[in-house]
């Protein structure tokens, strides 16, 4: 039985793992109001793949496939990279599970994780939805920046996660994208942004949407130095993501069947007018010339390589 | 589109009252009224101060977005000399929602955009209501190159509720076309003065809105998304929460500036800028005329490094 509250994935949890599950969830949402920044001190990501797994509708051992509803062993599903092995599904993936994806192991050397957001509005529960947010996904941070290497070739690398507010872009999104584009002008590195997001923060108001102008003038400073920037774009990528830092790279690939696209379907769907099939699908974007090429997960990681290789002038 | 908000009610009936007086006057002309209609203008302003002093909001959003309120083409013929229109993208169409072209401010030639949403309802479907689609902001694009190639200033008049986004503009690129211009706006080697005149709606603002000054209407509004939406995506509800989430997100002129988002708010006459158009026009030139002069004689260098660093600091986050 899933629950309709924000903790349904622990609800769940709990119904098939038994007590043990319990302890360590209760645990994990130990909550210090007064501190949101501090929502984060939970990090047991493990736990978090069982809660994002059961989310998905996982039964005991069985994942099914939100694609073909196809039962998958969980082991099969991992190790497929969360891909239906029937259907080719691309299911969602956290900006931790993407990094262990693209990069060489233990190569990462996380950035600015230190940032946090506040609430400079005093937009009425934004503490408490960021706070749960956190707890919910064990994560440190809205999004993940950082200097990692990719078969030896160092790169500046911003994943995003979808686990906080739904991956929107406020000023710890804009801030570390930023610092993250800066960083690699500064150390004449390639730049690789994986994104996700469901658009603007509307939460933290004009600034946020200030964050479109400000990711997009470190995007230039970083081309003119004359280096590559590679944009991947993941199941979702909307609004002030794909209208500003995300569109902006010399390269643009998209998984398969991923929602890309400006405006968010409940906006497209108020119009009320016939949409095509695809619409705002990877395919979609594809065919109207907007991106570069649709990747299989499994054929990115080499792919990168080999477009690292061919724009990066290593002297 | 509403023409008539609540709080205008009563003052709408003074000057029905006054307008009365005026004819029953003109039939009889050994009554004199001076002193009546002088009354009765007291009383309005009154009034007006009364019901301006305590707007929500909410109020300045539908103020904003007021059927009488002047658009972009009305201060283009108060404030510019010879405007000369260039039309469209070169690659597509040409978007009604957003003009654009040359002109001469006090004799210097200036390149303008503008965002505009029709003042009937021809016009209003011409200019699909304000909602400018990529075929706009490429058009923005072009002659903001044209700017920078003959090295005049810019000058943006924003009024929109957001980028549209039907099948049409999805398919044609509108987050490309509206990245492409924060880019190509950010490092600009010309002046750029950006004035929101009513609704500045998201990206779809923001395309044609990053400048080395940014003024703002009092009446006027700039936010994320519009009231409606926000209150959609925080709430999931149809728009209902829509006076709320305007309180909540501040997206009024008085507000942005004490966030630093923008540099200017440019008073307007009692009652809003549509009582009194003219007074409203002279307004937008002075603030204009002023911000031009001291950006003008900045050596290009400066100038976009001092734009970069304006946005680079704006937004708030915690560091631990």
């Amino acid at each position: 039985m899933f629950f309709k509250d924000e903790f349904s994935a622990i609800s769940v949890v709990i119904r098939h793992n038994g007590t043990y599950c319990l302890h360590k969830l209760n645990s994990l949402f130990r909550l210090d109001k007064r501190h949101p920044q501090r929502y984060h001190v939970h990090t047991n990501y493990q736990l978090w793949n069982t809660i994002s797994n059961t989310k998905m509708g996982c039964t005991d051992m069985a994942i099914t496939c939100q694609g073909c509803g196809t039962e998958i062993s969980e082991e099969t599903f991992l190790e497929a990279r969360k891909v239906c092995p029937e259907c080719g599904y691309h299911h969602p993936m956290t900006a931790y599970e993407r990094l262990e994806l693209l990069a060489d192991e233990g190569s990462f050397d996380e950035h600015d994780a230190g940032l946090y957001s506040t609430n400079p509005l005093d937009f009425p529960d934004y503490e408490e939805q960021l706070a749960r947010d956190y707890a919910k996904t064990g994560l440190k941070s809205e999004i993940l920046t950082g200097e990692a290497k990719i078969d030896g070739q160092s790169v500046a690398i911003t994943i995003s996660d979808f686990g906080v507010r739904g991956g929107t872009m406020g000023a710890v999104v804009g801030e570390k994208v930023t610092r993250n584009i800066e960083y690699a002008t500064q150390n004449r590195l390639p730049l690789i942004i994986v994104s996700r997001s469901g658009g603007m923060r509307m939460q933290e108001g004009t600034l946020s949407l200030m964050q479109m102008a400000k990711t997009s003038a470190v995007c230039v400073k970083h081309a003119e130095a004359g280096l590559p920037y590679i944009s991947v774009m993941a199941d979702p990528t909307f609004g002030g993501s794909t209208a500003s830092y995300a569109s902006l790279a010399h390269i643009i690939l998209a998984e398969p069947g991923a929602r890309i696209g400006f405006a968010g379907p409940l906006a497209t769907a108020s119009i009320k007018q016939q949409l095509p099939e695809n619409f705002q699908k990877a395919e979609f974007l594809l065919e109207h010339g907007m991106i570069d090429r649709i990747v299989q997960r499994s054929e990115m990681r080499s792919l990168l390589i080999d477009l690292l290789d061919f724009c990066v002038n290593l002297s | 589109m509403r023409s008539l908000l609540d709080f205008e009610q009563p003052l709408l009936e003074l000057n029905q009252y006054a307008a009365q007086l005026k004819a029953f006057a003109e039939v009889n002309p050994e009554l004199d009224i001076t002193k009546a209609l002088d009354a009765l203008e007291e009383n309005t302003k009154d009034l007006t101060r009364q019901a301006f002093q305590k707007v929500t909001r909410w109020d300045k959003v539908w103020l904003s977005r007021h059927a009488e309120r002047p658009q972009a083409p009305v201060y283009i013929d108060a404030m510019l000399e010879d405007a000369i229109e260039l039309r469209g993208d070169k690659l597509y169409a040409d978007d009604r929602a957003l003009i654009g072209g040359l002109a001469w401010f006090d004799g210097e030639p200036i390149v303008y955009l503008a965002q505009q949403k029709g003042t009937n309802i021809k016009e209003r479907q011409e200019m699909n209501f304000g909602y400018t689609r990529p075929e706009g902001y490429r058009k923005a694009r072009r002659l903001m190159c044209l700017a920078e190639k003959f090295n005049r200033p810019l000058i943006c008049f924003v009024d929109t509720r957001g980028a549209h986004y039907d099948a049409e503009s999805e398919e044609r690129g509108q987050s490309i076309a509206i990245a492409q211009n924060l880019a190509q706006m950010s490092t600009l080697r010309v002046p750029i003065i950006v004035i929101v005149l009513g609704e500045g709606g998201s990206g779809g603002a923001l395309a044609i809105a990053i400048g080395d000054r940014v003024l703002m209407m009092e009446y006027a509004i700039y936010c994320v998304a519009a009231p409606e939406v926000c209150s959609s995506i925080v709430w999931k509800d149809e728009g209902e929460r829509a006076p709320e989430a305007t309180e909540a997100y501040k997206p009024t002129a008085e507000d942005l500036l004490k966030f630093e988002v923008i540099d200017e708010v440019i008073r307007e006459p009692l009652g809003g800028a549509h009582r009194d158009i003219p007074l409203a026009a002279r307004r937008v030139k002075t603030a204009i005329r002023k911000q031009l002069k001291e950006l003008m004689e900045m050596d290009p260098e400066v100038l976009v490094a001092q734009r970069l660093e304006r946005y680079r600091r704006i937004g708030v986050y915690g560091e631990s």
